[in-house]
C-alpha cells in the first residue's frame, strides 16, 4: 500500500468513526491519564528510594556508632566517627559523636570544639543534613558532661569563649553575657587590631552569628581585640615598595559553616561579605581598594582547575593584592594537585591538612621582585580563620 | 455498517491493539525527560526502553496483522537507508570493530524506533496530546528541578558544581544536565507554537505555568546552549502573532516581575544566571575555547581516513588522543554531532547524513504546505522548530546515541502523515 493510499485510507476511517484511527469518547480519556499516572508512579517510588536509601545509609551507620559509645569501645568508636565526619564533615550528629568520643579519651578541648560544630545550627539554603541535628537537651547534657569531667580545662579563655558561643546559639542571653565577662575578666595584652568595624565584623564569625550581632552586643573595642586575640587571629605588617602603598590596613576572615558561613574582606572603610563556598579568590587594586578579579574554585579531585589558577595567578593586571579565602569544608575537599597548584601560584606553605576542617586565608603582595605571601589557618574548625595586615612603605 | 467497505472495519481486535500502542507511544513519551527516574522497580531497567522496545513489537506485529509491510513508509525510507549504508561501510573498515558494531546496533535499534513511532504516531488523537504528554513531563522535571535545588523535597539527578566556575546545576529526570535542557527546549517548541493550548484565557494561564515551570528547570539546568535556544524560540513564536508588541511588552513586564521576585526570595539563582551568562567571555571559563580548539583537531583526524572514516562509535577512543589546550577536561568529548559523524563515517557518511537531514526538512516543508490550514499545520511547524533546536544543540552538544531524536523524529512524521491524510484523500476521491 502506497503512502497516499494508507493516509486516504486513515483519513476514511476518521470520516466514518471506525477502524483502528477512530477513538471512542470513553476510550480517550483512560488513554490519556493512565500513561502519565503509570510513569508518575514509577517516577514517585524512584525518587522515594533515592532519598530513603542515602538517608537509611547514614541511619545505620549512626546507630551502629551509638552502639559502640554505649559499649564504651572508645577506639573503635572514634575511628567510626572519624570516618563518617570524613565522608559527610558537615553532619552535626557525627560532630556529638566525636565529641563523646574524644571526652571518653582525655582530650577536653578537642571535645568541644566539635560540640560547638554539633550546636551550630545549618545555614538557611544548606543541603538537607542526612542525620537529625542533636537537640538542645543532648548539647547540655554533654555540656554537663564536659564540665563535670574537665572543671579545669573549661575555666581556659578558649573554652569559655567557646561556651558563651554555645549559650548565644542556645538563645540565653544572660549567660552568654556572664560567659563573656569571664573571659573579659582574665588580664589580655591583646595587640589593636586594624579599624573597629573590621574587628567586630570578624568576631561575628567567632560567634557564628549575623552581621549585626556583634554590635547588639555591647562589647567593647578592647574587649573586642581581645576576643579576636582569643579566638586565633593574627596580625602582619609588609613593607611595601613606594609606589604601592595601601592607604588603609586589610582585613581578611573566612568561615564556614561553623563559623559564620561567610568570608570578609575589609578594606579601605569598606566591608566586603562572600558566601563561604569553595575557594575564593580576589584581586584588589592597591591604589583604590576597588575588587578588579575575583573568581571561585573547587579544587577538589576530579577538577582540572590548576589552568584557570594559573592564568589567573600571572594576570596582566598586576600589581594587584591577591586574596585567597577557603572555608574548612573547602580545604577538606582540597585535591593534592590543587594544593600543589597554590603552592607553585603563590608560594602558599601553610595549607591546613584536609581533616583539620580549618579555614584558610591569604594574602599575597607584589613587591619589587618578587611575591611575598602572608597566610594564616583558624586554630580550631569552629573558628573562623583571620588575619589583620597593615601594609607601610619601606 | 454493511455500507462500509472490508478494508476499512479493521476488526475489534486490531481496534484495541492500536489503542495498546497508543497507550505504550504515550508511555514512552512522557517518561522521555524523567528517564533515569521511570524505572521498573527493583531493576535498573527504565520504562522507556521497556516502552521502546514493546512499541516497536506492537506496530510490526500490527501491520502484519493487517497485511502491510512491516516498515510504515515514510519519505526518510531512502535517506535512512543510504546512512545506514554508510555507517555499515565504516563498520567494515574501522579499527575497532567492535565497538562499531556495538554502536550499528544502537542506530539500527532506533532507526526501527523510528519506524514503529511514526507507524503509531499518526493519528489525530495522538498529535493532539503529544505536545500536553512532553510539556505536562517537562514541566514535572522542571518543578522537580526546583524542588530539589531547594534541597528540601526531592532528591535531584545531578546536582553538581561546574567545574572551574562553580556554579551549581541542578535537573530532575535524567543524568546530564544538558540534555535535560535540550528536552526542556523540545517541549517549548511543541507548546508554544501550538495554538491549540493558547485559544482563551484559561488555556493562555494553564499553558503559561506549564511553559514558566519548564522555563525555571531550564534556568537551573545552567546550559547555555538551552538558553539560547528557548530564547530564540521564544523570539520566532512572538514574531509569527499579528500583536506581537502587545506580547513583547507582556512577556517584558512578566520577565521583570518573575526576575525581581526570583531576585528577592533566591538572589543566588539570578547570580549563577549572571555569571554563567557571562562567564563565557570570561577568562576562567576555558570550555568553549577549548571545544573550538579541539574542532581543528578533529578535522584533522577526520581528514587522515576520507571516505569511509574511522568507523562508528570511534569517536570515544580517538578523543584521547586530541589535546586538552585549555586544561578543559569537558571538552575532550567532541561537542558537535556533524563533526562526529565526519571521523566516524568519513565524506560518504557526511554526505549521507547530509541528504537525511534535506530529507527531514523536505518532509516537513511538504507537510506544512499541503496540510491544512490550522492545527495540522501549525503542529508540523512546532516540530519543525523541535528538530531545528535539536539541529542548533547537535553543533555545540555531542548527543548522538539519544532515543530522544528517533521518538521525537517518528511522531514528526507522523504528523506529516496526518497532515496530509486529508488533502490526499481529498485528491484521490477526485481522481
Amino acid at each position: 500500500m502506497s503512502i497516499n493510499a494508507q493516509a486516504a485510507q486513515d483519513h476514511d476511517e476518521r470520516q466514518l468513526g471506525i477502524g483502528a484511527s477512530f477513538v471512542p469518547a470513553k476510550a480517550r480519556r483512560i488513554l490519556t491519564i493512565a500513561p502519565v499516572v503509570l510513569v508518575l508512579f514509577f517516577v514517585a517510588v524512584q525518587a522515594a528510594q533515592l532519598s530513603s536509601t542515602q538517608h537509611a545509609g547514614a541511619a545505620r551507620r549512626s546507630e551502629a556508632l551509638e552502639r559502640l559509645i554505649a559499649e564504651a569501645r572508645w577506639a573503635e568508636a572514634t575511628e567510626a566517627c572519624r570516618a563518617s565526619i570524613d565522608a559527610h564533615p558537615v553532619e552535626r550528629r557525627s560532630h556529638l559523636q566525636m565529641s563523646q568520643c574524644l571526652l571518653a579519651k582525655g582530650l577536653p578541648g578537642m571535645s568541644l570544639e566539635h560540640l560547638v560544630m554539633a550546636a551550630t545550627p545549618h545555614a538557611q539554603g544548606a543541603a538537607r543534613p542526612l542525620l537529625a541535628a542533636p537537640t538542645q537537651s543532648e548539647i547540655d547534657r554533654a555540656w554537663g558532661a564536659l564540665e563535670k569531667a574537665c572543671p579545669t580545662d573549661m575555666t581556659r579563655p578558649l573554652s569559655r569563649l567557646r561556651a558563651a558561643r554555645l549559650a548565644l546559639m542556645a538563645n540565653r542571653q544572660t549567660l552568654f553575657l556572664e560567659e563573656l565577662r569571664f573571659v573579659l575578666a582574665a588580664p589580655c595584652d591583646a595587640p589593636v587590631y586594624g579599624p573597629q568595624a573590621a574587628a567586630r565584623s570578624l568576631l561575628s564569625l567567632v560567634f557564628a552569628a549575623g552581621a549585626d550581632a556583634v554590635p547588639r552586643m555591647d562589647v567593647a573595642n578592647r574587649a573586642c581585640n581581645g576576643l579576636l586575640a582569643i579566638a586565633g587571629a593574627r596580625q602582619f605588617h609588609v613593607e611595601m615598595p613606594g609606589a604601592h602603598q595601601v592607604s588603609s590596613s586589610l582585613a581578611v576572615a573566612a568561615g564556614g559553616t561553623f563559623a559564620g558561613d561567610a568570608y570578609i574582606v575589609h578594606v579601605s572603610a569598606t566591608e566586603r561579605r562572600f558566601a563561604a563556598k569553595d575557594w575564593l579568590f580576589t584581586g584588589i587594586d592597591p591604589e583604590t581598594g576597588q575588587i578588579v578579579m575575583q573568581t571561585r574554585l573547587e579544587l577538589a579531585p576530579l577538577t582540572n582547575e590548576r589552568a584557570a589558577l594559573r592564568a589567573w595567578a600571572v594576570s596582566p593586571l598586576e600589581p594587584i593584592i591577591v586574596i585567597g579565602m577557603a572555608s574548612g569544608e573547602a580545604v577538606h575537599h582540597l585535591s593534592q594537585e590543587g594544593r600543589a597548584a597554590l603552592r607553585e601560584c603563590f608560594d602558599l606553605r601553610y595549607v591546613p591538612g584536609s581533616r583539620s576542617l580549618a579555614a584558610y586565608v591569604f594574602v599575597t603582595y607584589q613587591l619589587e621582585t618578587s611575591i611575598r605571601a602572608v597566610e594564616t589557618r583558624a586554630a580550631a574548625a569552629d573558628l573562623p580563620a583571620m588575619m589583620f595586615v597593615e601594609a607601610g612603605a619601606k | 455498517m454493511s455500507a462500509v467497505p472490508d478494508n476499512l472495519t479493521g476488526g475489534r481486535a486490531i481496534t484495541v491493539w492500536r489503542h495498546c500502542e497508543r497507550f505504550i507511544l504515550f508511555v514512552l513519551v512522557f517518561s522521555l525527560p524523567l528517564q533515569v527516574l521511570a524505572l521498573i522497580p527493583r531493576t535498573t531497567v527504565t520504562v522507556t526502553k521497556v516502552g521502546g522496545a514493546t512499541l516497536i513489537a506492537a506496530v510490526f506485529v500490527r501491520r502484519f496483522m493487517t497485511k502491510h509491510s512491516p516498515f510504515v513508509r515514510t519519505r526518510l525510507g531512502d535517506a535512512i537507508l543510504l546512512f545506514g549504508l554508510a555507517c555499515v561501510a565504516s563498520c567494515v573498515l574501522a579499527a575497532d570493530r567492535c565497538a562499531s558494531f556495538r554502536a550499528a546496533l544502537t542506530l539500527l535499534e532506533y532507526a526501527f524506533l523510528f519506524y514503529a513511532t511514526a507507524a503509531a504516531a499518526s493519528d489525530d488523537f495522538i498529535q493532539e496530546r503529544m505536545p500536553a504528554l512532553l510539556g505536562g513531563a517537562c514541566f514535572v522535571a522542571g518543578i522537580g528541578a526546583v524542588l530539589a535545588w531547594s534541597g528540601r523535597l526531592l532528591p535531584p539527578t545531578v546536582d553538581r558544581f561546574i567545574v572551574g566556575s562553580n556554579i551549581r546545576r541542578v535537573c530532575f529526570g535524567l543524568p546530564d544536565a544538558n540534555e535535560q535542557a535540550m528536552f526542556f527546549v523540545f517541549a517549548w517548541a511543541l507548546l508554544l507554537f501550538n495554538s491549540d493550548y493558547w485559544r482563551d484565557w484559561q488555556q493562555r494561564v494553564f499553558s503559561g505555568a506549564i511553559v514558566a515551570g519548564i522555563g525555571a528547570g531550564l534556568l537551573l539546568t545552567m546550559s547555555r546552549t538551552g538558553w539560547i535556544c528557548a530564547l530564540l524560540l521564544l523570539l520566532a513564536r512572538i514574531l509569527t502573532v499579528r500583536r506581537r508588541l502587545l506580547y513583547m511588552c507582556g512577556l517584558v513586564v512578566l520577565f521583570t516581575v518573575f526576575g525581581t521576585a526570583v531576585t528577592a526570595l533566591k538572589p543566588q539563582v539570578v547570580d549563577s544566571v549572571r555569571r554563567r551568562a557571562s562567564e563565557a567571555t570570561a577568562m576562567v571559563d576555558t570550555s568553549l575555547a577549548s571545544r573550538i580548539m579541539q574542532y581543528t583537531a578533529v578535522v584533522e583526524t577526520a581528514w587522515r581516513r576520507r571516505a569511509f572514516g574511522h568507523g562508528l562509535g570511534s569517536t570515544a577512543e580517538l578523543s584521547k588522543q586530541f589535546d586538552t589546550p585549555l586544561g578543559e577536561t569537558t571538552g575532550s568529548t567532541v561537542h558537535n554531532v556533524p563533526l562526529i559523524f565526519w571521523l566516524e563515517l568519513g565524506w560518504f557518511g557526511m554526505l549521507c547524513y547530509g541528504w537525511l537531514w534535506s530529507a527531514i526538512a523536505a518532509a516537513l516543508i511538504l507537510g506544512f504546505c499541503h496540510a491544512p490550514r490550522g492545527a495540522p499545520r501549525e503542529r508540523i511547524l512546532a516540530y519543525g522548530m523541535l528538530i531545528v533546536s535539536f539541529a542548533i544543540t547537535s553543533l555545540a552538544m555531542p548527543f548522538v546515541y539519544r532515543s530522544a531524536f528517533p521518538i521525537l523524529l517518528g511522531c514528526a512524521m507522523g504528523a506529516v502523515r496526518t497532515g496530509l491524510s486529508g488533502p490526499v484523500a481529498e485528491k484521490n476521491r477526485r481522481s
